[in-house]
């Protein structure tokens, strides 16, 4: 960490408390939107473990999410308490990666993202029709059980357990990309080959990060579940793969927190639109277009980019090179 | 005698959807295969080719020939709005890392329904059949809509059509070789830019000469770019990327065998193309026509 690193972290860290604080006092719909922010931050979190750090580019990963979500819709019929269905939707959300990581473990590239969106699309089609799990109507009335002493039909405490879990699954997926883990998949994304050579077991490890990413989605997608209180087969269609990807790119995919930003501004900015008209995808992929054309290395860029543009300016010599 | 039309029936229906499916997909396995890029906007120029046909049409019951005039009158803007988007966007785009040019389609997808959006409207809109089609053959006492029959017409043109430009024109040869080897093509004196605006312009006017003979099939609403594009990369994978026989013996055999699950087993019908997909995955990576893809790493 660069010096001065920590205060920043420190001074995130109080931020974001102060903001948690401060959020219940907006009222019901501003908990609604920080809330799915959270579940966002984490989302597209775990899908840069893949893009940016692994190179894997799933296409794929509303599967585990909605996965998750629908775990958790089903057993809360049966008021499972919420820690153990969010369990069991990281189990299930992470049985259903490493499976899928398995049956595509042999494709890379371009034909990996178009089979993970394929797979995604069985599972999206099969929940539509399927009578148990609610058909196109999905589940609805999806609430913790009303027991115990944090009563998490308050949605107060609801906020506070969102924010708890996401910040703990945060801190996990931090950890590991930081473990020695993290390290040999990066080394696998910069140059495969060299790490097999090195004796890392590429396609094992591939398929492990695809099965942590595919949990965490899976986690993701059960605070969602919580949070909306409906599960609609919607958060399985492949538009529900694209949307973290994009918060990844737009953050700024490679860097840790670079996501997460990536995806406060896109869910703010689509319920900003939300609000404004229903007609709102036109402004999302103008906003899109002009980070891939304009800052394709996201949000944690621009500091660089303004610097060098003033660097340039001044002096007429080379701007100087910043290390990311 | 009752055997035939329960054959005959669910086979003519099925083999329709197979060419509108065709359509799609050999526009989007073409510019894959060529350029190496996977256009997620391929289904709002879909879309948009409905769109276009209705706008053409202003909503109106007509005859067939001003019908068949709006649908080639909607691919060529079609083909035309392609060209443009080629020579703004995509050129930037085929230079980029792969996710940034997969966002980069995506947004371009985004921005086509978000115009739909603007200029249609978010609630279905309907165009009628041309009138004469409304009608159809009785096939062992069901009627089988003439429509059907005029959609396997359109399939069988296109097939020739494309064949023959792609196998006999000096322009079909000029893609086959950019396709093998991009910088070979240049050296031999191509214009590879010029080639691929072409090609995406013709693979996009596929695509909207798709949309609009479904036009009159569907309740029209932008969210059909989403939904249909990913069914053709189904047929895509199924088929093969790059292989445009392949995309239609893969989009006829899907088109055949959802409309008979829709007789005959309902439940699997709407993911038993997924489920096909999977399973050519698994035995046959490749596809049923492709070659092994070869993928630079970037």
């Amino acid at each position: 960490m660069r010096a001065g690193g920590r205060w920043w972290a420190v001074a995130l860290a109080v931020a974001v408390v102060a903001w948690a604080v401060a959020v219940p006092r907006l009222g019901l719909g501003q908990l609604a939107l920080w809330e799915d922010v959270a579940i966002q931050v984490l989302f597209a979190t775990s899908v840069n473990l893949l893009l940016g750090y692994a190179n894997i580019p799933s296409f794929g990963q509303a599967a585990f999410y909605g996965a998750g979500a629908y775990t958790v819709a089903l057993l809360a019929q049966s008021a499972w308490p919420p820690l153990a269905a969010l369990a069991a939707a990281v189990a299930v959300a992470a049985a259903l990666a490493f499976v899928t990581g398995l049956i595509t473990s042999r494709v890379t590239g371009l034909a990996f993202s178009m089979v993970t969106l394929a797979i995604g699309q069985v599972l999206y089609t099969f929940v539509l029709q399927s009578n148990a799990a609610g058909g196109e109507g999905g589940i609805s009335g999806v609430a913790p059980p009303a027991r115990g002493l944090f009563d998490l039909t308050q949605p107060v405490h609801l906020w506070w357990f969102i924010l708890l879990c996401v910040a703990v699954a945060m801190l996990a997926l931090w950890w590991v990309v930081s473990s020695p883990f993290g390290r040999a998949l990066t080394a696998i994304r910069e140059d495969p080959k060299r790490a097999a050579f090195l004796g890392i077991a590429v396609r094992r490890y591939r398929v492990m990060a695809f099965t942590i990413a595919g949990g965490a989605a899976g986690l993701a997608g059960g605070l969602y579940a919580y949070s909306t209180t409906i599960v609609a087969p919607a958060v399985l269609n492949w538009t529900q793969s694209a949307s973290p990807i994009m918060m990844a790119l737009v953050g700024g995919m490679h860097t840790f927190l670079g996501p997460a930003l990536g995806a406060v501004l896109i869910t703010w900015l689509l319920y900003v639109l939300g609000q404004a008209t229903r007609a709102y995808l036109l402004y999302v992929g103008v906003v899109l277009l002009a980070f891939v054309l304009l800052v394709p290395r996201g949000i944690v860029s621009i500091p660089d980019l303004l610097r060098r543009l003033a660097g340039g300016r001044r002096a007429t010599g080379a701007a100087p090179e910043v290390t990311p | 005698m009752a055997g035939i039309d329960a054959i005959l029936v669910p086979l003519l229906s099925g083999l329709s959807e197979g060419v509108v499916l065709f359509l799609v997909a050999s526009g989007l396995t073409l510019v894959l295969g060529v350029m190496r890029i996977a256009n997620f906007a391929h289904g709002g120029y879909f879309m948009l080719g409905a769109y276009f046909a209705y706008t053409l049409l202003r909503g109106q019951l007509v005859g067939v020939l001003p019908f068949v005039a709006a649908v080639l009158g909607a691919a060529a803007l079609t083909g035309a709005a392609g060209y443009l988007s080629e020579l703004l966007l995509f050129e930037r785009f085929y230079r980029m890392p792969r996710m940034q040019m997969l966002l980069g389609t995506y947004a371009l997808l985004l921005i086509l329904e978000g115009i739909a959006q603007q200029a249609w409207g978010l609630f279905p809109i309907t165009q009628p059949e041309p009138m004469g089609f409304i009608a159809g053959l009785t096939v062992g006492g069901t009627q089988v809509p003439y429509y059907e029959f005029f959609l396997i017409l359109v399939g069988l043109v296109a097939v020739v059509g494309l064949e023959y430009l792609l196998r006999r024109t000096a322009f079909g040869r000029q893609v086959r070789a950019v396709a093998e080897d991009r910088l070979m093509g240049s050296l031999l004196g191509i214009d590879v830019g010029r080639v691929y605006a072409l090609m995406l312009a013709l693979g996009v006017a596929l695509a909207g000469l798709g949309g609009a003979l479904t036009a009159p099939t569907v309740g029209l609403i932008p969210d059909i770019a989403v939904q249909f594009v990913i069914q053709a990369f189904a047929v895509v994978i199924i088929g093969g990327f790059g292989s445009v026989t392949g995309s239609l013996v893969a989009a006829l055999l899907v088109g055949v065998m959802t409309s008979f699950l829709v007789s005959f087993a309902p439940s699997v019908a709407s993911f038993s193309l997924y489920l096909l997909m999977a399973l050519v995955l698994l035995l046959r990576p490749q596809g049923i026509m492709g070659r092994p893809w070869e993928e630079e790493e970037r």
